[in-house]
């Protein structure tokens, strides 16, 4: 070790010019992301999250495997807003409903979403159904924000919509644990099944609700 | 939400330290194009080692200042990396998630194993430092992937808490926090694979070469090896 630290002395040779690169890069660097953020970036956005009021017991958290416990349960009721502030009623009212709990920033909820949209667009909800999506677990932090631009993007837009709030307090109401979630509650509005997961199959599902929903 | 980015809206555009000008998502983007600047400085060097034949000169004054200066420069890398993960998870607020953990567990201690190395100029610390940035490659590049191709994992929902797949910061259409992890992790291996290979031999490494008035290296060792420059061919 004495040896080595002999060897240390400094050699006659010309500064490196590479701290000073490095430092003006780093300098450069910064000026570009400031002038890049500069002035925000969501100006227009409708607000992300609305309160959301939570009437009746909560759904059992989904387990996934094995039988739900929350089948045959009554649901609780939500009321809260659309992402242009209009109210959004999610009640007992005799007709089928199905949830679509999504996070924007979910890899699997995107690619659920163009589904969603294809079989609405193609094939339509069975009569007797109602279908609400819930932006849910929404973080400005996280890709793919802002939930709004995303729907709308996803040719979603127009489908009754129920903003969570920042607690996710409907993802909680029913038990939501994993994205993509989906429950279907029947004309009583007591839970007829719940699944997570992408790769839902829509059609075969709504139209299993809607017969047993007469 | 249990993860405290889970439910919140604190993290992204939101200002950092009440600055005006300086916000979250200002510190991001300086992140991902420092993580920009890392992959083409990493590219560069390796190409500069492929075509080292057809410009010599250029790969041996590559080699020398990286003998002499690549240890700071790593360190000061990994040391760069580490406080920003600290940022990103204490300031910003975003919690890491498990593969993000077993990156941390290999950038951490190579910032302070190259600190050390850096401050002795010992470049014997070379193979452990090496072990730690390739596994945090690894690692790295198994996030990204899990990042964009999501049924690897085998799973096909998102836990709600911090799933591995989801993409925290996305910057410049693929930036994300494991790709900035995994270039700071290629560019230091790639500046200890560089420097440490000839002339970071010893200690003092090329810091000893030294040219005479005819452009020779006059130093002990290159007298007694054919005048050899580190990393460089005869001269």
């Amino acid at each position: 070790m004495r040896a080595r630290r002999a060897g240390r002395a400094r050699p006659d040779r010309q500064r490196s010019p590479l701290f000073l690169i490095g430092a003006g890069v780093i300098v450069a660097l910064g000026i570009v992301a400031v002038i890049l953020t500069r002035g925000g970036t969501d100006r227009e956005v409708p607000a992300q999250y609305r309160p959301v009021t939570v009437q009746g017991a909560a759904l059992a958290p989904f387990a996934g495997a094995g039988a739900d416990p929350a089948v045959g349960v009554r649901a609780p009721a939500l009321a809260g807003q659309d992402f242009a502030g209009r109210t959004v009623r999610i009640e007992p009212d005799g007709r089928a409903k199905a949830l679509v709990f999504l996070a924007h920033w979910c890899p699997h909820c995107r690619a659920e979403a163009p589904r969603l949209a294809r079989y609405l667009a193609e094939v339509g909800l069975p009569d007797g159904v109602d279908l609400y999506v819930i932006p849910t677990g929404t973080s400005r932090a996280r890709e793919n924000y802002p939930p709004s631009a995303w729907l709308t993007r996803e040719r979603l837009g127009t489908v009754p919509t129920l903003i969570d709030d920042e607690d996710g307090s409907a993802a909680a109401a029913y038990g939501l644990t994993s994205y993509p979630y989906l429950v279907l509650l029947d004309s009583r509005f007591q839970v007829a099944g719940r699944l997570s997961g992408a790769g839902i199959d829509f059609a075969g599902l709504l139209d299993r609700l809607a017969a047993g929903a007469g | 939400m249990s993860g405290r980015d889970g439910g919140t809206d604190s993290g992204g555009t939101g200002t950092g330290r009440g600055c005006p000008v300086v916000t979250h998502d200002t510190v991001f983007t300086f992140f991902a194009l420092a993580a920009i600047a890392a992959y083409v400085t990493t590219i560069g060097l390796w190409v500069l080692r492929i075509g080292a034949g057809r410009w010599p000169a250029a790969w041996r004054r590559v080699v020398e200042e990286l003998a002499a200066y690549g240890l700071v420069l790593a360190a000061l890398v990994a040391a760069g990396a580490t406080a920003g993960s600290l940022y990103l998870s204490e300031v910003a607020g975003l919690v890491p998630c498990e593969l993000c953990w077993y990156q941390r567990i290999a950038m951490y201690p190579l910032a302070a194993v190259l600190a050390v190395a850096a401050w002795r100029r010992d470049w014997s610390v070379r193979p452990f430092a090496l072990t730690l940035a390739l596994g945090g490659g690894v690692v790295s590049t198994y996030h990204y992937l899990v990042q964009r191709f999501p049924d690897l994992e085998g799973i096909r929902t998102c836990e709600v808490a911090n799933p591995c797949t989801a993409t925290l910061i996305w910057k410049f259409h693929h930036v994300s926090i494991p790709f900035m992890a995994l270039w700071a992790f290629a560019l230091v291996a790639t500046i200890l694979v560089v420097g440490g290979g000839r002339g970071g031999e010893t200690a003092a490494g090329a810091a000893e070469h030294r040219r005479d008035g005819n452009d020779v290296c006059v130093c002990d060792r290159c007298r007694h090896d054919q005048a050899r420059w580190p990393g460089g061919g005869s001269r």
